[in-house]
């Protein structure tokens, strides 16, 4: 049935996982059978879930012929641990040649990126230390042990609002003496680090480009990266550690699959909840016979392009206009849709004055505000923040702002931009 | 494995948070070493201070207040008896670091003075004299245990007080306290027993043991979190100079002066944690309930499953696994070498894939990793509620993660 190289690579990916991983054995009366098309075949199964992983890290997902006791010996592979916040971690099969791999194919789709990755290169990663495994229980680490070959990890602090001024000055210097080509970053804790340089009229190195991946950009983000690095290329990456990188974006602006090490279902959210092609990621790892994900639901959202092919003239794969935040993250308006962090991003985040913000719904029609605001901006924010929440939400929407000198991480180091305070069920979006 | 009795077994209903699952299965909670459940009664007695008895403690006139200060000061009796000491030796702290930190800002050091301790003991008793004096510990062998015996080579004539954990936060092993305290006493020394781990899993008689000090801290004896004792002697307690000052401390304050309370509000400066307290002296009154000999009895024989366990357990080495058996309470400490798995990833995995609760990391006990060269370790360590099923649980689960 398949008819093109990456749908036999996705048929066979499916085949070999039904038939030869373990943890598909269950799923295998579901499959309607290889005389269907793989989308078919795919969109008949369930959705794989981090509590799966959970329980079945590493032998549930190796395929048959694959030992995990002898990768673990070779040194092939290892256990890892994501860094998503309580109920979102789990421990993850890494084999290192495969996320490589993701990570070159990835970058292809964008000419800076590709540049950077092709050959040997310098980088500097930004974000969480939860995120990059290097959280230090003596304290801060030398700048000799951050370096790991042509990788240096700046920040072992799990709140950049933490950084005073001289980890911004390290930092600064450590760049400057590095000289990494990329900088790939959380764009929260690069855009900390971006004003702090601005504001102390610090030098920092222009790497050749810049990846922004961990966690959703937010405009408030991009703002403070573009001033600190004029001219240098920012582009969004989308991706997990259990999936290696799915999503890059183009220089045109829309994001572009990685064909190469993963295919990818958007499971559209009800019309009924949301409006226009939302739906949530459902990644099927390709290639990794040591971690073979079907389906797996990484808890975030996208929104599908449905205009003109891409100028970029990119048509493999599946693009997308956003990424559209966390599941868990969504908001609702009065009237009951969904409203994604993106979308709130997009209402809010150009206020003048605003360097943070949360939104905390307590009910149908309660929003609260939480918001940072520059020196001389707060009563400002303080009028304009909530006619542009009722914009978005509804004007019987019951909105209170309220000003911050800081908005914490949680505990993983992400910031969390958008939240309910009530339970509801994510599954219930879904058809 | 054969079945074993588990006479503390009827406690387990006890435990709310025993009930919680994670990803659908219940948990198996092997994390007391670092903060314990708590049984109904003590949430009950907070709830119940919140509820009917709100009310500030030995200053009111009202009669909440002095439900409130008879609750108070009837979990320093509770406290008291569970030690074998009076009430008017018993200072509520915030933990076992606070007591220890007031005591050796206390006792006034000067330049030069030692401090002899085991290279083992938490960081809660070793930093305090670090700060305030000169810390001697007695080395660490091969195996992770101090040469308890070599203690008396270390006294000097700067030598001020020996400060000893009475069970290991990270081997697990009951020290020979009584032998230091016998060492130090010839010499007039006084000594301060840290028994954060072990007032969970021994009867404590601080009369018998003749220590000078000895703290604990609520949370790993089934109380509240914030909540602390520091036991002294009374002669020694009064000889400490004060610590904090403030509201509740003071006899009269006048323009000429000030006089402090006579110990143990002396200590307590300040609004006290009201009902940390009496969580803690519920929690206390509950162990005792139990019989603290039958508490010590299940605990050896946990620990002697556990570690007979991970004996047999390919790539185990657990730290202090020469130490005898009937030294240990239930608790062991080990590394599981196996490739791919750091000892954090093998905690984590113990947890996402058989939501087992243990500890990963370094347990506070720096020197005793640097100098055993490890990246860290494994903790597993049991209460009162814990079963041999759950042991057993455990170390097949560490089995099966081992042949992987």
């Amino acid at each position: 049935m398949a008819s093109d190289p990456y749908s036999a690579r996705c048929a066979a990916a499916l085949e070999g996982a039904l038939a030869a991983v373990p943890f598909y054995r269950g799923w295998r009366a579901l499959d309607p059978g290889p005389d269907r098309p793989a989308a078919e075949r795919m969109a008949a199964l369930p959705v794989l879930s981090r509590a799966d992983l959970r329980a079945h890290v590493p032998d549930g997902f190796v395929r048959s012929g694959f030992s995990a006791r002898d990768g673990f010996a070779a040194g092939e592979i290892e256990i890892v641990t994501t860094s998503g916040t309580t109920a979102d971690r789990a421990s993850v099969v890494w084999h290192q040649p495969w996320w490589d791999r993701s990570l070159r194919e990835a970058a292809r789709v964008h000419p800076a990126l590709e540049a950077v990755y092709r050959g040997p290169h310098r980088e500097a990663v930004l974000t969480s230390p939860m995120c990059t495994g290097n959280l230090c229980h003596v304290g801060e680490l030398p700048v000799a042990e951050r370096t790991l070959g042509n990788l240096l990890f700046l920040n072992q602090e799990l709140d950049p609002a933490r950084w005073d001024a001289a980890s911004v000055r390290r930092m600064a210097d450590e760049l400057n003496g590095f000289q990494p080509d990329v900088i790939e970053a959380d764009p929260a804790y690069l855009a900390v680090l971006a004003r702090a340089c601005i504001r102390s009229d610090t030098p920092l190195h222009q790497p050749a480009c810049i990846s922004l991946t961990y966690e959703f950009p937010s405009h408030l983000h991009l703002r403070e990266i573009r001033r600190a690095f004029p001219g240098v290329p920012v582009v969004s990456s989308y991706g997990s550690t259990e999936t290696g990188y799915v999503f890059t974006e183009c220089e045109a602006g829309l994001l572009h699959q990685n064909t190469a090490t993963c295919h990818v279902d958007i499971q559209p959210v009800r019309d009924s909840r949301s409006r226009g092609r939302l739906g949530r990621i459902l990644v099927t790892t390709l290639g990794n016979p040591w971690f073979e994900l079907l389906r797996f639901d990484v808890g975030d959202l996208a929104r599908l392009h449905g205009g003109a092919p891409c100028r970029c003239g990119r048509t493999d794969g599946l693009t997308v206009e956003a990424i559209e935040g966390r599941a868990r993250d969504l908001t609702f308006d009065t009237r009951g849709m969904a409203v994604t962090v993106r979308q709130l991003d997009d209402a809010i985040a150009a206020a003048d004055g605003l360097l943070a913000y949360r939104i905390e719904q307590s009910g149908p029609r309660r929003y609260a505000v939480r918001y940072v605001a520059e020196d001389g901006a707060e009563e400002a924010l303080a009028a304009a923040l909530p006619p542009l929440v009722r914009d978005l939400y509804g004007p019987d929407a019951e909105v209170t702002a309220r000003r911050e000198p800081t908005l914490a991480p949680e505990q993983s180091g992400k910031f969390r931009l958008a939240l309910t305070t009530f339970e509801w069920n994510v599954e219930e979006l879904f058809a | 494995m054969t079945p074993a009795p588990d006479p503390l077994a009827h406690t387990r209903a006890d435990f709310p948070l025993l009930e919680r699952t994670i990803d659908g299965r219940p948990i198996v909670y092997l994390d007391s070493a670092s903060t314990a459940p708590k049984p109904r009664c003590v949430i009950d007695a907070i709830v119940g201070m919140y509820n009917r008895h709100t009310a500030n403690v030995h200053r009111g006139v009202h009669v909440l207040s002095e439900e409130a200060t008879e609750a108070f000061e009837g979990a320093r009796a509770e406290v008291a008896s569970f030690l074998n000491a009076s009430p008017g030796e018993i200072v509520f702290t915030r933990n076992s670091t606070e007591g220890v930190n007031l005591v050796a800002h206390g006792l006034g050091f000067a330049p030069g003075d030692e401090v002899v301790l085991t290279a083992l003991e938490h960081h809660s008793n070793f930093l305090p004299w670090r700060m305030a004096a000169r810390a001697v510990p007695v080395g660490l062998d091969d195996d992770g245990m101090p040469p308890y015996d070599e203690v008396e080579r270390l006294f000097s004539p700067r030598t001020r007080l020996l400060a000893l954990a009475q069970v290991s936060n990270t081997t697990g092993v009951v020290a020979p306290v009584e032998q230091w305290i016998a060492a130090a006493h010839a010499r007039g020394l006084p000594v301060l027993v840290d028994a954060a781990q072990s007032a969970s899993h021994l009867p404590i008689d601080v009369r018998a043991l003749d220590c000078d000090f000895l703290v604990l801290s609520g949370h790993k004896v089934l109380g509240p979190s914030g909540i602390g004792v520091l036991y002294g002697k009374r002669e020694r307690l009064a000889q400490l100079a004060l610590y904090q000052t403030g509201g509740g401390m003071v006899r009269h304050h006048g323009d000429d002066g000030f006089e402090p309370h006579d110990v143990p509000q002396r200590f307590e400066a300040g609004t006290p944690n009201i009902e940390g307290a009496v969580g803690l002296g519920a929690a206390l009154s509950y162990l005792r309930g139990l019989d603290m000999d039958a508490v010590r009895a299940h605990s050896l024989a946990l620990g002697r499953r556990l570690v007979e366990g991970l004996q047999g357990i390919p790539g185990v080495r657990i730290i202090a696994g020469s130490a005898p058996l009937e030294r240990r309470i239930g608790l062991a400490t080990f590394t599981l070498e196996a490739a791919g798995l750091s000892q954090e990833s093998l905690a984590r995995v113990l947890c996402d894939r058989y939501q087992i609760i243990a500890s990963g990391g370094y347990h506070c006990a720096h020197i005793l990793h640097d100098r055993m060269k490890l990246a860290g370790t494994v903790r597993v360590s049991t209460h009162v509620f814990n079963t041999h099923a759950e042991i057993d649980f455990a170390l097949a689960a560490l089995r099966e993660i081992a042949a992987w």
